[in-house]
């Protein structure tokens, strides 16, 4: 029972303390809510590193095709952007599904590199390959073309705020009750020890396949949020520099775990918008910051949040006679 | 058929073979002998280009600027090795990668901070254009094809005629053998990569007349030599050369017959090899993660 | 028809490059069959089990379980058909409680065809895997170690979740390789309680390269030697047959 409440409550607390540092920093309002949608591109960069130790460099083109699919259908054919959003989470899904028997067999650096490839393939079709659908450099606009929705006019900047919120709150229980499911173990299982996974029965390609798959479609919901924030797409969004950012995000919150993504995107964000006031590019920045979080601090920014309140909790036990945690 | 185009797109092609096997050489033999994917290679050879811009502007000769090249990138070459990456030879493939690209972000930095943003042009060594056919063509791209094939039958001899060439052998077919040898691996694993980095300098010195230097040249530069590594098969220095030489004629047909192909030809390339064939033309046969069968 | 054995080898023969690991062996395994397979290192004993469950595959011969042929399936599948094993390099999650381990062993046990959608909406927490855990645990004695993480336990009890882990899944016939090796006396001591407690009325097939131990858990013994299983029977039977007492009582002897 109690698990079962945590699921819930630990997203909630988090969605709530957001939407209330909404009304005391009203000035940072957007740059929350590209937290909380860079959050869903983490987290799908954390399946594949964080749960199944898989490294790739091209997760923006997942973003892309999401981003993508969303901005064709709203500048060409429909006008509901929920609807739009639907359709680039299909479409992560559909790329994750047909991609996946062909990358997963592949060795680990063998992956990491196709995905490479792959997004330079992406930003070519949808810069030079499509450019009399998606206008090239000079993006998709359709800003006017999105429809009021019921309940909630999401072209209000407040109103998409509460929207990506509630968006947030579902994926996020969602990847909480992920994490204690059977399927949340077999990631981490898979990771240390596949061998023994296939001994116990365990058809570990599936596996790897559906992990493939919610990667797939966690960062296509993100680039589809992106693309109805901004009201446009262009093919910068899926530049293989941006694989970078996502993988130091994932490392700096802390990986394999449900609430690392969202503090690896609060913190890269944040040194982002910190740095960009001094430095114009900030590859150093990022590269220095890897080092040490990969060197000194292994469990990132969560990892770290939760040792110290494990010191507290464990302090409360030891006093009612327990034995100390082993070490070896 | 316009035999003026065919043959300078095959020149052109040469050029970029040549330019393709000095840079993904060193992550060649990462792979092969130290098991480490590393990325931080880029940096040399950007390091390398901009020398090649800052002798070359203030002294106009390009031999010198060659040689600043050379020396420095194999410096940063033993700085890296030494004070960071022999940490994490025992580590798991995913780490050193993570790391080694860390490397080359804070290297692009660095190059931010010494040279600025802008592009720099490097003024060309040579103007001579000699006949092939009754085409004229620049001798300068011939020469960097000449260099590379140089330093491949270097490295060749290196490996099959000497003393540390075996014992590289023995280390790259089994590491763990050449230690049982007594023979210090450690120090073999810098002197290569020293070597690596210096012809990475190498290669970015001698291409920099060819193009802008800039301080995100290595990254298109890193998928490509990643591309001929993987196409090549790991750990294969004729594989290497032989990817070299194929993907340069592609990227250059490619720009031939539609200009932006000639980015992206290579991309498809090796898409289309990894799926067929996952362990690339001259590669040996590795388990896929841990699977097994 | 006559009585099917659990598990049919006929003329299996495996080899890595000129070295014949397994040669020609044929063996049978009957339901409620404890056997022991002895033999010095490199007999072809762990190569023989990884062939039965499917970690290599045979060059010739062929493998059958409860008559049917196994001989090109996955691992993953001959699981499915009731064939469970342990590694002598013991194989665990390290990085999940041990609670996990066991809760992930039991819940393959339910789900008999690999990866269905239930994989997401169950957790750990389901009544039945929690009851069957703890009830293994109990068995084992670990109780106490439920929440610890696996990778800060001692080698010891590592092996005993491995095999705890083997049992959670009901498997229809066991292999154990080398269950006792880098043990302690008392370790083995405890594992030797444990699986005497477990192996009643159930197939199991354990390798060992020491004798000593298998004696008070085993009903058959059988001697492998360079790739071939020279003798089978009881266990006196086979320890008196004249090539066992050959090959193998010298090296016995010595210890």
């Amino acid at each position: 029972m109690n698990k079962k409440v945590k699921t819930v409550l630990g997203p909630f607390i988090l969605v709530v303390l957001l939407s209330i540092s909404r009304y005391l920093f009203s000035s940072k309002m957007t740059f929350i809510t590209e937290i909380a949608i860079y959050s869903l591109f983490v987290m799908g960069n954390n399946i594949l590193y964080g749960y199944l130790g898989m490294v790739s460099f091209g997760q923006p083109f997942y973003l892309s095709i999401g981003a993508w699919t969303s901005a064709i259908f709203l500048a060409y054919i429909g006008h509901n952007p929920i609807l739009a959003m639907l359709l680039g989470i299909a479409g992560g899904v559909i790329t994750g599904f047909v991609l996946g028997p062909f990358f997963i067999r592949l060795r680990g650096d063998y992956f990491a590199l196709i995905n490479a490839a792959l997004c330079a393939i992406g930003v070519f079709v949808f810069q030079k390959l499509l450019i009399g659908i998606t206008r090239g450099e000079d993006g998709l606009w359709f800003r006017t073309q999105m429809s009021r929705v019921r309940l909630l006019d999401i072209r209000l900047p407040n109103n998409f705020f509460f929207f990506v919120m509630i968006i947030f709150f579902i994926v996020l229980v969602l990847y909480s009750h992920m994490n204690n499911s059977v399927l949340g173990s077999s990631f981490k299982a898979l990771k240390v020890n596949e061998r023994k996974m296939r001994f116990l029965g365990f058809d570990t390609f599936r596996i790897r396949w559906i992990g493939f798959i919610l990667a797939s479609a966690l960062s296509s919901l993100s680039g589809s949020l992106y693309a109805l924030n901004l009201g446009f797409v262009n093919p910068s969004l899926g530049e293989t520099h941006r694989a970078a950012e996502v993988l130091v995000a994932t490392l700096l919150g802390g990986s394999g775990t449900v609430y690392g993504p969202f503090f690896g995107a609060l913190g890269f964000l944040g040194i982002k918008d910190l740095v960009s006031r001094w430095v114009t590019r900030w590859e150093l920045v990022v590269g220095v910051i890897t080092l040490i979080v990969m060197f000194r601090f292994s469990k990132g920014i969560w990892g770290g949040i939760r040792k110290v309140s494990l010191k507290i909790y464990d302090r409360d036990e030891r006093s009612a006679g327990r034995c100390g945690r082993q070490r070896s | 058929m316009n035999l003026n185009l065919w043959i300078t797109s095959l020149v052109y092609g040469l050029s970029m073979s040549g330019v393709l096997f000095l840079v993904s050489v060193g992550i060649s033999i990462g792979f092969g002998l130290m098991r480490i994917v590393n990325m931080e290679q880029m940096v040399y050879y950007t390091f390398g280009a901009y020398m090649a811009y800052t002798i070359v502007t203030s002294t106009g000769s390009f031999l010198l600027g060659i040689i600043a090249a050379v020396a420095v990138a194999a410096a940063l070459g033993i700085i890296v090795e030494t004070q960071l990456l022999r940490r994490v030879y025992s580590r798991e493939m995913m780490f050193t990668m993570v790391v080694t690209f860390s490397v080359f972000l804070i290297g692009i930095g660095i190059i931010q901070y010494i040279w600025g943003l802008d592009p720099k042009p490097v003024a060309s060594p040579m103007e001579t254009m000699i006949r092939i056919v009754r085409v004229k063509v620049p001798l300068y791209r011939l020469l960097i094809f000449a260099v590379a094939i140089l330093v491949y039958i270097g490295i060749q001899l290196l490996l099959n005629r000497t003393i540390m060439g075996k014992a590289i052998r023995a280390g790259i077919e089994n590491p763990n053998n050449v230690q049982g040898l007594g023979i210090n691996i450690y120090k073999i694993f810098t002197i290569m990569f020293v070597i690596a980095s210096g012809i990475a300098g190498l290669g970015g010195a001698l291409y920099a007349p060819l193009i802008m230097v800039g301080p995100y040249m290595g990254w298109d530069m890193l998928l490509f030599a990643f591309i001929t590594v993987i196409l090549g098969g790991l750990g294969s220095i004729k594989g290497t050369m032989v990817s070299a030489l194929i993907l340069g004629q592609v990227m250059a047909l490619g720009g031939t017959l539609w200009a932006p192909l000639a980015y992206i030809a290579p991309f498809i390339v090796m898409f289309l090899v990894i799926l067929v064939k996952p362990t690339g033309l001259f590669g040996v046969r590795g388990t896929a993660f841990g699977f097994e069968s | 028809m006559g009585i099917t054995a659990a598990i049919t080898a006929k003329g299996v023969t495996k080899k890595f490059g000129d070295f014949i690991a397994v040669d020609h062996v044929d063996f049978e395994l009957f339901d409620n069959e404890v056997v022991g397979v002895i033999g010095p290192n490199g007999a072809g004993k762990t190569t023989f089990i990884n062939l039965i469950t499917g970690l290599y595959m045979p060059d010739e011969g062929a493998l059958y379980a409860h008559g049917r042929e196994i001989t090109g399936l996955k691992p993953e599948v001959r699981v499915g058909m009731g064939i469970a094993r342990t590694f002598q390099l013991v194989h665990v999650f390290d990085n999940l409680s041990v609670f996990e381990n066991l809760g992930l062993s039991y819940y393959r046990r339910l789900e008999k065809k690999g990866v269905p959608a239930g994989i997401f909406l169950a957790t750990m927490n389901r009544k039945d895997i929690q009851e069957h855990v703890l009830d293994t645990l109990r068995l084992l004695e670990l109780e106490s170690l439920k929440d610890e993480l696996v990778g800060n336990l001692p080698l010891g009890s590592k092996k005993k979740l491995e095999l705890a882990m083997a049992f959670m899944s009901d498997p229809r016939v066991l292999m154990l390789d080398e269950p006792f090796s880098g043990l302690g006396d008392t370790e083995i001591a405890e594992v030797t309680d444990v699986l005497k407690r477990y192996i009643r009325e159930r197939t199991v097939l354990i390798i060992e390269h020491k004798l000593s131990r298998l004696t008070e858990i085993v009903e058959k013994l059988a001697v492998m030697h360079e790739g071939k299983i020279i003798a089978c029977g009881d266990c006196d039977e086979t320890l008196n047959h004249p090539e066992v007492r050959r090959v193998y009582w010298k090296i016995e002897n010595k210890e």
